[in-house]
C-alpha cells in the first residue's frame, strides 16, 4: 500500500500518515482514483464494495439477561440486555390501551407507550479521539440512540407478548369457563428491557456494529419466569434457569451503512460532473470524517431471499445517491444481510 | 458566541436627552404600554403575546404522574423559560444568561409561589396520581419587556387551557380523552401580572414598559407583580440606582391601574375566543343532529 | 392544501419564516453570518448550527437526531466556503402540532421532518445566506395492502387525520429534492420493497420539482393569479412565496 502512494507522487512525497493527516480528502481521492487497477483499494485496503465481517461472541457479561460483544474491524461494542419489572399498578393506563390478548396484532403502541425498550449508547473514554470524556452525551450519541430506538420500534423486533407478566385468578377462571370459556387474564406487570451498548473502540460505522450487538444480545436473552404470587401479592421471579424464557424476535433486520465520497473540484463555482464520486461500504472513522453523504439501508431477508424486505432507508448530506445508485445499494445490503445472518446463526 | 450589540454612545445620549424633556423615541407617554396583541391557537393553552416588537408564546401541557412524595395532595406545576438564539444570537442553548435567570425567578415568584394556580385541584388520587402541568415560555422576538410579556402570556395560557377530565373509582383513575368528555378549565385563584418600571436620572424619572434600547440605557428597574384587587404578589429590584421609598408607593398605584387594564384586556380576549370556539362547537353539534 | 408561509416577520433575527401546513406551525429564524466560537471555527468554511425546539418540553434525543439530519442536509446546500470562519445559526421552534400527532401510531420525527426542512430553507432565503440550490421536501405514506385494495394508493403529504384513518401504514417516506432534481435526503421506515420506494420517489420528485421543460417565465406567471395553482408543485409554491416577498420589498422601486 505504502509503495503505491509513493509511486503516485515520487519525489516530494510525505510519508503516508502525514499525507493522510494533512490533506485527508486528496489522500482518499488519490487512492480511489489510482489508475491501472480494476478495483482500486481504499486507504484501509478494502475495495469500495467490501464490508468488514463482524465477529460476535454472546454471553460475555454475567450479570445481564443477555449480552454480546461484536467486533467489526476496529469498532468493538459490548451490548448488555437487562430486564426489570414494571409493576402493573405503576402503569399509567391513560397512556395506552392495554389488552391481555395473545394476538399478533400491532403491539408497537404498547411497547413505545409504556417505554418497554430503553436503548442507551455510551462512548467509553478513549474509544474515539473525537469524544471528550466526562461530558454529557454528545449529539452523536443521542442521534445514535434515537436511530436505534426507532429501528427497534419500527421493525417491531420484540413482541409485547414476551414482555407481559400475566396472571389468571384461579377462582374466577373456573366460573368464567362455564359462561364463555374465556379466562380473565390480568396483566400484573411488564418486563422493561434496558439495552445498553458501550463502545470500547469506535472506528466508523457505529450503527451497524451497535445494531448487530443488540440483535445478538437479544437473541441470547433469557428472561427468568416471572409470576404473580397471590399470597405475597407481588410479582416474583423463579430461580430455576430451566424455566427462563427466550425472546422470540420478529425477523432479522440488518443495516448496512455507506459513505459517499465526492471528488474534490478545484473551485467552488465549478460544478463537479457527478462521475467523480465513490460509494464506500462500511466506512471506517477516517472515511466518515471525509465523507459528507451517508446512506443506511436496513433489509430483512428472513422471509426468504426473494422476499427481501427493506425496513428503512436513511440518506442525507448530499445529492449523489439517486434512485439508480440506491438500487445498487439495496442489492449490496441484501448480500451483506446473508453474510451477517450467517455469522449470527453460528453464534446461536 | 457573539455578544449583544451594545447601544452606541450617540444613541444613549439621544434617548437620555429626550427623556429629560419627557419624550420617548416611539412617542409614547412615560407611563404607557406598547400596543398589546393577544391571540390564542386552535389548541387549548397556547397564548401568543405581542407587546410592540416583543413576541412571547406560552404553551401549557399536562400529563399524569405520581406526585412528589413530600406533597402528596398537590399536583405539579412548573414554568420553563429557555431562551433560544431566535430572540437574540447572544442567547446560547444550555447556558442561561442573567436575563433568563431573572425572568424565570420572577415568574416563579409571581405565578407559582403566589398560588395563582390551585395545585391541589390537580391531584387525582392522593399520593399516587396527579396532573403535572408545565408552562413552556418561548421567546420568539426580543425587544425588551420580556418579564411583563411572559407573565401575560403564561396567565392567559393558563386561563385558556383545559385539562382532560378524570373518572375516579376507588383506587382506579381513568383519564377521559377529549373525545369522550369535554375537558375542564383549571382553577385559577387570582391573576398576577407584572409591570416593570425603569429608572433614569438617578432614580428621578421612571418609565413603564421600556423597550430594548431604553432597557440598555436605564439605571435601575423595579418589577411589581399585582393582581387586579391590588394585592401585591412580589416586588423585585435588582441593584442599580437607588429609588425613593415613597416613589415605590406611586409605582404601586400606577401598577394597579395597568394591571386592571391588562386583566380586562385578557378577559375580553378570552371571552372572544370562547365565543369563537363555542360557535364552531354548537354548529358541529347541530349538524350532527341534523344528519341523524 | 398549500402550505402557508410568511417571511422576515421577526425583528431581531437576520432572517425568519413561519410555515403552516396540515396543522403544523413552525417558526424558523436564521442568524448569520455571525461570529463563531473559537472551538467551532473552521478555517475554510462556515459552521452551521441547528437548534430544533419542541412545542412542549426541552430538547430530547429525538430533537438531536432531527438536528443532525437538518445539519447534514443544509450543509450540502449552503455555500459554506463563501463565508468561512463564520457561523450560520438556524433555530426552529415548533409552535403547534396537529392534535392527532401522537395518536396516529407513526414515527413523529418523520412527520415533522419535511416541515422543518421547508421552514429552514425559507428562513435561510429570508436571511440571504448564499445557497447552492433550494430544496423542497415532503412526506409520503404507503398504506398496508388489504384484500380489497391490493395496490394501495400512496398518500402525498398526508394530514395526521389521514394517517390515523388509514392505519396500519406500511411505510412512511420523507424525500427532499434540490432544484436540479437531486435527492438530498431520504428517510424511509416501515416494510417495503425497492420498487415501492422507487414509486414513492418518482411521485415525490414530481411534486417537489417543477417541470424541467417549463423553466421559462411562462410557468411562473400563471401562478401569480392565485395561490392554488402553486399548491400542486412545491417548487412553484416556493418561488411564489419568494416572489411575493421580493415584490413587497421592491414596491417603492417598482412604483416609481
Amino acid at each position: 500500500m505504502a509503495t503505491k502512494t509513493a509511486n503516485a507522487a515520487p519525489a516530494l512525497s510525505f510519508p503516508r500518515p502525514i499525507f493522510a493527516a494533512l490533506s485527508p480528502h486528496p489522500f482518499l481521492q488519490a487512492h480511489l482514483s489510482s489508475q491501472g487497477q480494476a478495483k482500486p483499494p481504499r486507504a484501509n485496503g478494502r475495495t469500495a464494495a467490501d464490508f468488514r465481517t463482524p465477529s460476535i461472541k454472546t454471553g460475555a457479561l454475567t450479570h445481564c439477561h443477555g449480552s454480546a460483544v461484536v467486533r467489526v474491524g476496529g469498532t468493538s461494542v459490548v451490548c448488555g440486555v437487562r430486564g426489570e419489572i414494571l409493576r402493573g399498578e405503576d402503569v399509567q393506563t391513560a397512556d395506552v390501551e392495554v389488552s391481555a390478548g395473545n394476538g399478533e396484532g400491532d403491539d408497537t403502541a404498547e411497547i413505545s407507550g409504556l417505554r418497554l425498550l430503553v436503548p442507551n449508547v455510551e462512548l467509553s473514554t478513549g474509544s474515539t479521539p473525537l469524544h471528550i470524556p466526562g461530558n454529557a452525551p454528545s449529539g452523536y450519541a443521542q442521534t445514535l440512540v434515537t436511530r436505534l430506538r426507532s429501528l427497534l420500534l419500527s421493525t417491531r423486533l420484540i413482541r409485547a407478548r414476551d414482555l407481559r407478566i400475566l396472571y389468571t385468578p384461579p377462582g374466577v377462571a373456573d366460573e368464567m369457563e362455564e359462561e364463555d370459556s374465556v379466562p380473565e387474564v390480568e396483566i400484573k406487570g411488564y418486563w422493561v428491557l434496558y439495552i445498553d451498548t458501550v463502545f470500547i473502540s469506535l472506528d466508523g460505522n457505529a450503527l451497524d456494529a451497535a445494531w448487530i450487538a443488540i440483535l445478538a444480545a437479544l437473541a441470547s436473552t433469557r428472561l427468568p419466569k416471572a409470576y404473580f404470587d397471590e399470597e405475597l401479592e407481588i410479582v416474583v421471579c423463579s430461580d430455576t434457569p430451566s424455566e427462563a424464557q427466550k425472546l422470540e424476535l420478529r425477523g432479522l433486520p440488518i443495516p448496512s451503512t455507506f459513505a459517499v465520497f465526492e471528488g474534490q473540484f478545484e473551485q467552488e463555482g465549478e460544478e463537479y460532473d457527478g462521475e467523480e464520486s465513490w460509494v464506500l461500504n462500511d466506512p471506517d472513522a477516517f472515511e466518515e470524517s471525509v465523507c459528507r453523504e451517508m446512506v443506511c439501508v436496513v433489509v430483512d431477508g428472513s422471509e426468504g431471499m426473494n422476499k427481501m424486505a427493506v425496513k428503512r432507508i436513511e440518506k442525507s448530506g448530499g445529492g449523489v445517491v439517486g434512485k439508480d445508485i440506491m438500487k445498487v445499494l439495496v442489492k449490496r445490503s441484501a448480500e451483506r444481510w446473508q453474510i451477517v445472518q450467517g455469522v449470527l446463526k453460528e453464534v446461536e | 458566541m457573539p455578544r449583544e450589540a451594545e447601544i452606541s454612545v450617540n444613541e444613549r445620549e439621544f434617548i437620555l436627552k429626550a427623556l429629560q424633556e419627557s419624550v420617548r423615541l416611539d412617542g409614547r407617554a412615560l407611563d404607557a404600554f406598547r400596543p398589546l396583541e393577544l391571540t390564542f391557537g386552535d389548541e387549548y393553552g397556547v397564548a401568543d403575546v405581542k407587546l410592540g416588537r416583543t413576541r412571547v408564546i406560552a404553551r401549557i401541557s399536562c400529563e399524569v404522574t405520581a406526585p412528589l412524595p413530600e406533597r402528596k395532595f398537590d399536583g405539579i406545576f412548573q414554568i420553563i423559560t429557555e431562551f433560544s438564539p431566535m430572540a437574540s444570537p447572544a442567547f446560547e442553548v444550555g447556558r442561561p444568561t442573567d436575563a433568563e435567570i431573572i425572568l424565570s425567578r420572577i415568574l416563579e415568584k409571581a405565578i407559582r409561589r403566589s398560588n395563582a394556580l390551585d395545585t391541589e385541584s390537580l391531584c387525582i388520587i392522593a399520593g399516587s396520581k396527579c396532573f403535572a402541568l408545565r408552562a413552556d415560555v418561548h421567546i420568539v422576538d426580543h425587544d425588551g419587556g420580556l418579564i411583563d410579556a411572559s407573565c401575560i402570556a403564561v396567565m392567559a395560557a393558563l386561563q385558556h387551557f383545559r385539562r382532560p377530565d378524570v373518572l375516579v373509582e376507588g383506587e382506579k383513575a381513568t383519564i377521559l380523552s377529549v373525545r369522550e368528555r369535554e375537558p375542564i378549565p383549571l382553577s385559577i385563584l387570582h391573576q398576577p401580572l407584572c409591570v416593570t418600571f425603569s429608572y433614569f436620572e438617578d432614580g428621578e424619572r421612571f418609565l413603564v414598559d421600556a423597550n430594548m434600547a431604553e432597557e440598555q440605557v436605564r439605571q435601575a428597574e423595579v418589577i411589581i407583580t399585582m393582581n387586579r384587587h391590588g394585592e401585591v404578589c412580589q416586588i423585585a429590584k435588582y441593584g442599580g440606582a437607588t429609588v425613593d421609598p415613597l416613589a415605590l408607593l406611586n409605582c404601586n398605584t400606577i401598577a394597579l391601574q395597568k394591571v386592571k387594564e391588562l386583566s380586562k384586556f385578557i378577559q375580553q380576549k378570552l371571552e372572544e375566543d370562547v365565543k369563537k370556539k363555542d360557535k364552531g362547537g354548537l354548529m358541529a353539534e347541530l349538524s350532527a343532529e341534523n344528519a341523524r | 392544501m398549500a402550505p402557508e408561509a410568511s417571511l422576515s416577520h421577526l425583528h431581531r433575527a437576520d432572517g425568519s419564516a413561519t410555515y403552516i401546513h396540515n396543522g403544523y406551525c413552525i417558526i424558523g429564524a436564521v442568524n448569520g453570518p455571525i461570529e463563531v466560537m473559537r472551538r467551532d471555527e473552521m478555517p475554510e468554511e462556515a459552521t452551521i448550527e441547528v437548534n430544533v425546539r419542541p412545542a412542549a418540553g426541552v430538547g430530547s434525543p429525538k430533537e438531536r437526531h432531527l438536528e443532525t439530519l437538518l445539519h447534514s442536509t443544509l450543509r450540502s446546500i449552503i455555500l459554506t466556503r463563501n463565508i468561512p470562519r463564520t457561523l450560520v445559526q438556524i433555530t426552529l421552534q415548533v409552535r403547534s402540532l396537529p392534535e392527532e400527532d401522537g395518536t396516529s401510531g407513526v414515527n413523529t420525527s418523520l412527520t415533522l421532518l419535511p416541515h422543518l426542512l421547508n421552514t429552514a430553507l425559507l428562513a435561510l432565503l429570508s436571511a440571504s445566506i448564499p445557497l447552492r440550490t433550494i430544496l423542497t421536501s415532503l412526506l409520503i405514506a404507503l398504506p398496508t395492502p388489504t384484500p380489497k385494495m391490493k395496490q394501495p394508493v400512496p398518500i402525498l403529504s398526508p394530514t395526521s387525520t389521514e394517517l390515523f384513518r388509514t392505519q396500519p401504514i406500511a411505510s412512511l417516506h420523507v424525500f427532499a429534492f434540490s432544484a436540479d432534481r437531486k435527492l438530498l435526503l431520504s428517510e424511509s421506515e416501515g416494510t417495503f420493497k425497492y420498487a415501492e420506494w422507487e414509486e414513492a420517489y418518482e411521485m415525490a420528485e414530481e411534486v417537489c420539482c417543477r417541470d424541467q421543460g417549463g423553466v421559462g417565465l411562462g410557468g411562473g406567471e400563471g401562478m401569480e393569479v392565485d395561490g392554488e395553482e402553486a399548491s400542486a408543485n412545491l417548487e412553484e409554491w416556493l418561488r411564489g412565496v419568494v416572489r411575493r416577498k421580493v415584490e413587497v420589498e421592491q414596491r417603492w422601486r417598482s412604483a416609481t
